[in-house]
């Protein structure tokens, strides 16, 4: 096999039935054509996963994907992604991940680790220096995230390893339970802890000390150098994520009338300055904190030394976790907000979508769909932090009510009725969250509506970052409609060919395995298209350029939507809340409302060469993109509607 | 007879610095232009206000990448000819992404 520059050049393969381990080497087949990390993950899960199988069961693969640039000099190069069949959705997922997990994976001489089948009894996985070795991890299960990390470390006497691993919300099964890493780092959304949880296998751990070999060490520095000049430039870091971190956004996106609040009420909240980024730095920060090979360092360590709240240093919280744990529960304890943090990152769950089902509880209440037989003595009250304190303790652990909101909103609504259903905030099962569509964009609006993973602000990218934010990302020579149009314009101003663009771009990030924040900017002040294939060149000798790297996105992204298409998903799932069409009720975005997302949907679906009627892409485009076997398989299906 | 309205400004980082505040009401004379009141806070809060907000002060040209929105719509070009209704909101910040 010819050699590889700038990939680790191997598969660990794990079956936990059976404890058979295997070394494979990469398949170059599918480096040609998907690059790595996501795209990587998404052939493999395509070729090896049957549709309609149990995510919870043996059945279910789950694999830890990086990408050629993680680990190198590439700015913010420090992700890794988790993809299987998502048990909260029951569709494609993708868990992004940042700290130093992945890197470490790679200097262990593994670019993916694929975890099938499942455990008799719980077990870990020691990954490194090309090796890998099954663990006991009977004395693991029960305890928390960062109780299992220190242990952890202990016991393979190398401090310096990383560890992702569940806590006892995986164990449990909650369905949006995460995979954390470095103790506080979450690959969260759509439930890769709940998939581990019933694989039993409580943690992979990993280090070593193999280098990333790079085909023009020169060129590739040159273009590293040129990258990080870029963000050098880039104003919002510099005036807002750097000295507040993502939490920053608090204050903005009430200005703004973006913050969700009280459950779909409104985008705005009186009290947001009290858990705001200001207040925080002004409050409980200790330090701040960047990932592997970071320049930004948007991460925040913060602690509350007394109180009810007392709280031990640990990273965040974020900006999401701040708005979901805060004005989207109308509530405002900056205290009570960190102290949640913990308890989610201690528990292994996913804060979004805690927040959402907390929220939704609490929704829910008010309106006398659940009352104080159904949540067991406990007032589920807006703004309370005991409330929220207490809701957390019983989803991770699946304690009275608890064990019905760890089911996902999706589940809880239609196991209460009555209506519940229409209040409950997600896309195809995922919890919505933090950036209000209604207040923010329409762009997002549509992004929630056809992200393959379900409602989410950041996957593939952050559209907002163009009608919102007025930028480009470096789209511009790639056909972005400019300038941006208002923001809250629907149909008409080329939003559904944008949005496709600014996907493929987020794309990029995903199959390269590094960070999405670089890639949000201007034309000066990012990291474009060109900028990323220039890097990858450089770093993998195979010369490519941007419009060759979106075409690879466009074919990732299209078999991702294949991945859903074969679980029997079309149109009638890329659809929005039933609240985010009705008008915002206060604030400086009241009256707004998705007024027309099936127009947007037909010009997202043409801009995107596929089917208007049923959303699926046609055997058309699924040939120009090298799919041929996807359209073959998708036309053979009974099931399925014709492509 | 002179008719006073309110209006809440909303700060964006690092003005919330340099005017000690993520928001504030202000009230204005019914009509007064958005350039006016940004003009009057430039001189309450001095020259760092003024440096963030402004590209050029005299000719009332707002700077590059500060977002001046009333309503949640953007008119950091037009503030000179929009007026100021009761009760608006008005955002000063600077474009931020992630999440």
């Amino acid at each position: 096999m010819k050699q590889l520059f700038g990939y680790a050049g191997k598969v660990l393969r794990v079956n936990l039935t059976n404890k058979k381990i295997l070394r494979q080497p990469l398949r170059e087949d599918i480096i040609d054509n998907y690059i790595g990390c996501v795209g990587y993950a998404a052939r493999v899960l395509w070729e090896e996963l049957k549709p309609g199988i149990d995510p919870l069961g043996p059945q279910n693969k789950l694999i830890f994907a990086t990408g050629p640039l993680t680990g190198t000099l590439c700015p913010a190069s420090g992700s890794h992604e988790i993809c299987t069949k998502s048990p909260l959705t029951g569709a494609w997922a993708e868990a992004h991940s940042g700290g130093f997990f992945g890197p470490k994976l790679k200097f262990s001489g593994f670019d993916f680790v694929i975890l099938e089948g499942r455990a008799e009894k719980p077990v870990y996985l020691w990954v490194h220096d090309g090796e890998a070795e099954i663990r006991d991890a009977k004395e693991l299960w029960g305890k928390t995230v960062h109780e299992t990390t220190d242990v952890v470390l202990e016991e393979i006497g190398d401090p310096e390893a990383s560890v992702a691993c569940i806590g006892p919300a995986g164990e449990k099964l909650v369905r949006f339970a995460a995979v954390m890493n470095d103790k506080d780092r979450a690959a969260a959304r759509c439930g890769p802890g709940a998939v581990m949880g019933s694989k039993k296998i409580k943690a992979v751990v990993t280090n070593g000390i193999q280098g990333i070999s790079i085909a023009q060490p020169e060129e590739f520095y040159e273009a590293v150098t040129e990258a990080e000049e870029a963000l050098k430039k880039n104003m919002p870091n510099v005036h807002t994520i750097i000295p507040l971190g993502t939490i920053g956004l608090v204050n903005i996106y009430n200005s703004q009338g973006a913050l969700p609040t009280k459950y779909g009420y409104t985008g705005y909240f009186e009290n947001a300055e009290k858990f705001s980024g200001e207040t925080l730095a002004n409050t409980f920060l200790v330090k701040r904190r960047a990932c592997f090979g970071c320049t930004m360092g948007c991460g925040r360590y913060s602690e509350v030394k007394s109180g009810p709240w007392a709280t031990p240093p640990h990273e965040g919280p974020e900006y999401e976790t701040a708005a979901m744990l805060g004005s989207l529960c109308l509530h405002d304890n900056l205290e009570a907000i960190i102290r949640a943090n913990y308890l989610c990152n201690s528990y292994g769950l996913d804060t979004i979508s805690t927040g959402n089902a907390i929220a939704f509880a609490m929704e829910c209440y008010d309106k006398g769909l659940l009352t104080i037989a159904d949540t067991g003595g406990l007032e589920l009250r807006w703004g309370d932090s005991a409330t929220i304190i207490n809701l957390i303790e019983n989803i991770a652990k699946r304690e009275g009510v608890g064990d019905l909101l760890a089911e996902g909103v999706r589940r809880a609504a239609a196991k209460i009725g009555k209506g519940a259903e229409e209040l409950a905030l997600h896309v195809k099962g995922l919890e919505m969250p933090a950036h209000e569509p209604r207040g923010e964009a329409k762009s997002t609006a549509l992004l929630y509506a056809t992200s393959p993973r379900g409602a989410c602000h950041m996957h593939p990218y952050w559209t907002g970052s163009w009608d919102f934010n007025q930028w480009t990302g470096g789209l511009l020579e790639l056909g972005l409609p400019w300038p941006a149009p208002d923001r809250f314009a629907e149909t008409g101003v080329g939003k559904g060919l944008a949005v496709k663009l600014l996907m493929f771009h987020g794309v990029i990030q995903d199959i390269t395995g590094v960070c999405r924040f670089p890639a949000l900017g201007k034309e000066d002040d990012c990291i474009t298209p060109k900028r990323y294939a220039r890097m990858l060149s450089a770093l993998t000798g195979r010369e490519i350029n941007q419009f060759e790297l979106m075409k690879i996105s466009e074919r990732v992204l299209n078999l991702e939507k294949c991945f859903n298409v074969r679980e029997g998903l079309t149109r009638k799932d890329d659809t929005l809340p039933k609240k985010m069409k009705e008008p915002i009720a206060t604030g400086p975005t009241k009256g707004q409302a998705v007024t027309n997302l099936d127009g947007m949907l037909d010009e997202y679906y043409e801009a995107c060469g596929w089917n208007k009627k049923t959303s699926i892409p046609t055997r058309e485009k699924l040939e120009e993109l090298g799919l041929k076997d996807v359209a073959d398989e998708l036309a053979g299906m009974a099931k399925t509607p014709k492509i | 007879m002179v008719t006073l309205v309110k209006v809440t400004v909303h700060y964006g980082h690092p003005l919330t610095k340099i005017t000690g505040k993520a928001r504030e009401d202000v009230i204005v004379k019914k009509g007064s232009t958005v350039l006016f009141l940004l003009k009057n806070l430039a001189t309450k809060y001095g020259d760092a206000f003024k440096d963030h907000v402004f590209s050029n002060y005299e000719r009332n040209q707002v700077k590059e990448g500060t977002i001046i929105s009333l309503n949640a719509k953007y008119i950091s070009d037009e503030t000179k000819k929009i007026k100021i209704e009761d009760n608006a909101f008005i955002g000063i910040f600077r474009a931020v992404g992630g999440g």
